[in-house]
């Protein structure tokens, strides 16, 4: 499992391997939880590439409800649909004459008004009722969602099928492999998290952040790296209101790469700075002077004195 | 719980019944440490089983964490449980029972010590149901019955047993407009796809259907400064907020004197004394200095995104900041942001003549979207009508 999520570039420690092994032999859903940028949705999108089956992504938000999760009808064309069938009739109208013509007539319209063919599929359906493979359906972020779309959540996956009144029930042959995702901005409620298999996705260690770096930005010098690590490993020991995850260290790597950083000197790093911290109380902490000297200078010299 | 497996299968107990009845004990051990787990649970760990290799201690404990640790919290202590596990397994027994109770008897000491002595009052409050229930009311000077004169006093007089007698509030939650809609009758927008479900039954003749915006209960997150001066005042809000918490109204309490300390989880108490003597006992400063901003920041850098954001913000406290008056308007400003408003309840404008001129109190009241007093039961009862009223989504339906 280790090997597969390596070869596409995802480096996975011994325990998230596990959970993700069991989520495919088991078939439960896998729920990770971590702050954001520790690589939550690229698990999902790696795991799909290493089974070979297409993602289905679905964003959470406030108030997402029924209509843009599971199903909706396509309601201006259905409205197209019936003056196009009322003109139809009209000019048709002549001929057929009669009431009971007019009785069948409403009846065909009925039924070709609530077939598929007006039927927008949302994720949750998609995944359900594929057209190829069982897919691997990504809930992107529970935590933004409410309780009511988490009850609604919990018989989806319980039983991966669908019922729409006006067609019928749609049941999952396969079921997908399915991973929820959450930023923990609330806790999500147990009943769900029982029905899945739990993983907390920490910051990763120098030494997992480093082989990181290296995998994700091959263009980097070795000794580069090694400091780019240090220097995020450092950072997050920092009291800032939000500490950069691996997502920012490759974009810092990758911007340092761009701008043909050999070494990291205070300069370069107050310009790419940006990329790492977002938000402005975080950037005063860190340009700020403390005790009367510039505080990220002291920071790099700490890293340069660290033994390779 | 082996009597218990050899009912369920009555075939000859080998081997694999001894491996499943020491997992059995092992998800009861868990079970006792306060992880949910039930049978789907059990089922779903020993079926885990089947697909790890065995002899690969790590990677049962991390397929088995992943079935059975709901959050993080609940994953440490699995570790926990498995360490000691292990242990019980090969035979070396630490005495954890034993320490666990001593310390836990040392805490309850140590609360028990923080608890001041009860005096109980004599006087003419609520009686006994049962007996002179004819009696009108007893007036005393002013023309206040005596809980109304109760609900106006000074918490700086008032006992422990008084202020439980005040508890009885009406209190209803405070609501904000959700993102969600709801079929309505009387709802504002149109919902397009409903009519024309309806206009399918109903055939020539069509209604429009409308839906509406849902309203919601806000949380509110109180932070309740216990420092030295603040004392009798804040045993007094944490009852205040324990009676909100008892109606079903979602809030979050951090109380902070040197350090911030979330005591959330002991609203959960039925008995309300039990509840004050945890808070009391969770924090480990009471009654210490005051800093405040350093509070507000650990609350902001620990709390913000998750419970602050979107929440009203209560601080209750006399702004008697030791530290940094500086920095507390700062962390105020930041704060302000994350939350949909922050109100101060200030004890100390019990003085008609205080005015909020200490350095901190200043700066407080500048940064603050409102200041009120905070020193009665009956003043934090008009600061929840306030921000009731404050918070008007409108009356009909729709609530959850």
């Amino acid at each position: 499992m280790r090997r597969a999520l390596r070869k596409e570039g995802y480096i996975v420690d011994g325990s998230l391997a596990t959970a993700v092994y069991l989520t495919l032999a088991l078939e439960r859903p896998l729920f990770l939880e971590g702050e954001p940028g520790v690589g939550k949705t690229e698990l999902a999108k790696v795991i799909a590439a290493a089974v070979g089956r297409p993602l289905i992504r679905l964003q959470c938000y406030e108030g997402i409800d029924r209509q843009s999760a599971l199903y909706e009808w396509n309601f201006p064309r259905q409205m197209l649909h019936i003056r196009l069938a009322e003109a139809a009739g009209r000019s048709g109208g002549g001929e057929a004459g009669g009431e009971p013509a007019g009785e069948s007539w409403r009846d065909r319209l009925e039924e070709e008004l609530f077939s598929p063919k007006f039927l927008l599929r949302r994720p949750l359906l998609a995944a359900v009722d594929p057209q190829g493979p069982a897919p691997v359906l990504l809930i992107d972020e529970v935590d933004r969602s409410d309780e009511e779309f988490e009850a609604f959540l919990l018989e989806l996956l319980a039983e991966f099928q669908v019922t729409i009144p006006e067609i019928g029930t749609l049941k999952a042959e396969e079921k997908p492999v399915v991973v929820l995702t959450s930023n923990r901005t609330r806790e999500v409620h147990d009943a769900l998290k029982r029905r899945c298999l739990y993983h907390w996705i920490d910051y990763p260690d120098f030494a997992k952040e480093f082989e990181i770096v290296c995998v994700k930005v091959p263009e980097i010098s070795r000794r580069l790296a090694v400091r780019v690590s240090r220097f995020v490993q450092r950072l997050r020991r920092e009291p800032l209101f939000k500490k950069p995850g691996i997502a920012e260290t490759i974009h810092w790597a990758q911007a340092l790469v761009a701008l043909g950083a050999r070494e990291l000197d205070a300069a370069v790093v107050e310009e790419t700075l940006g990329c790492l911290v977002k938000y402005r109380d975080d950037l005063e902490v860190l340009t700020a002077e403390r005790e009367g000297r510039p505080y990220l200078r002291e920071l790099l010299q700490e890293i340069e004195a660290m033994p390779l | 719980m082996r009597s218990e497996w050899t009912t369920q299968r009555p075939e000859p107990a080998g081997d694999g019944a001894r491996i499943v009845s020491n997992c059995l004990a092992f998800f009861r051990g868990l079970r006792r440490m306060g992880l949910r787990i039930g049978t789907p649970e059990i089922l779903l760990a020993l079926e885990a089983m089947a697909h790890l290799p065995l002899e690969d201690e790590s990677a049962l404990r991390d397929g088995w964490r992943a079935v059975l640790a709901h959050n993080r919290s609940e994953a440490e202590l699995f570790d926990l449980a498995w360490r000691q596990f292990g242990f019980l397994l090969i035979g070396i027994r630490e005495p954890l029972v034993a320490t666990q109770t001593l310390l836990a008897s040392v805490a309850r000491l140590r609360a028990s010590w923080r608890h001041t002595p009860q005096v109980v009052w004599l006087g003419a409050g609520d009686r006994e149901p049962g007996e002179e229930r004819n009696e009108v009311p007893l007036v005393v000077r002013g023309g206040q019955s005596a809980a109304e004169m109760l609900r106006h006093q000074d918490a700086v007089r008032l006992t422990p047993e008084e202020i439980r007698q005040l508890e009885s509030a009406v209190l209803s939650p405070l609501w904000r407009r959700s993102r969600r809609r709801k079929p309505a009758r009387k709802g504002k927008e149109w919902d397009g796809s409903a009519t024309l479900r309806r206009a399918v039954q109903r055939g020539e003749c069509w209604e429009l259907a409308r839906r509406r915006r849902v309203a919601r209960k806000r949380r509110t997150v109180w932070i309740c400064d216990v420092s030295g001066s603040m004392d009798p005042y804040s045993r007094m809000v944490l009852r205040f907020v324990y009676a909100l918490a008892r109606r079903g109204i979602p809030v979050e309490v951090f109380v902070c004197s040197t350090r911030l300390t979330r005591v959330t989880p002991a609203l959960a108490n039925r008995d309300a004394d039990r509840a004050l003597s945890d808070m009391v006992s969770a924090a480990p400063d009471w009654s210490g200095g005051t800093r405040l901003a350093r509070a507000l920041q650990t609350l902001r850098l620990e709390w913000g995104r998750r419970i602050v954001r979107g929440a009203g913000l209560i601080l209750v406290t006399d702004g008697l900041e030791a530290e940094d008056p500086g920095s507390l308007g700062e962390e105020i400003q930041k704060l302000r942001k994350l939350a949909a408003w922050t109100v101060w309840l200030n004890p100390a404008l019990s003085d008609p003549e205080y005015r909020p001129v200490a350095k901190g109190s200043a700066v407080l009241h500048e940064a603050v979207d409102a200041h009120w007093p905070g020193y009665s039961w009956g003043c934090l009862e008009s600061a929840w009508r306030q921000l009731e009223q404050k918070e008007n989504v409108g009356r009909v339906g729709g609530r959850r």
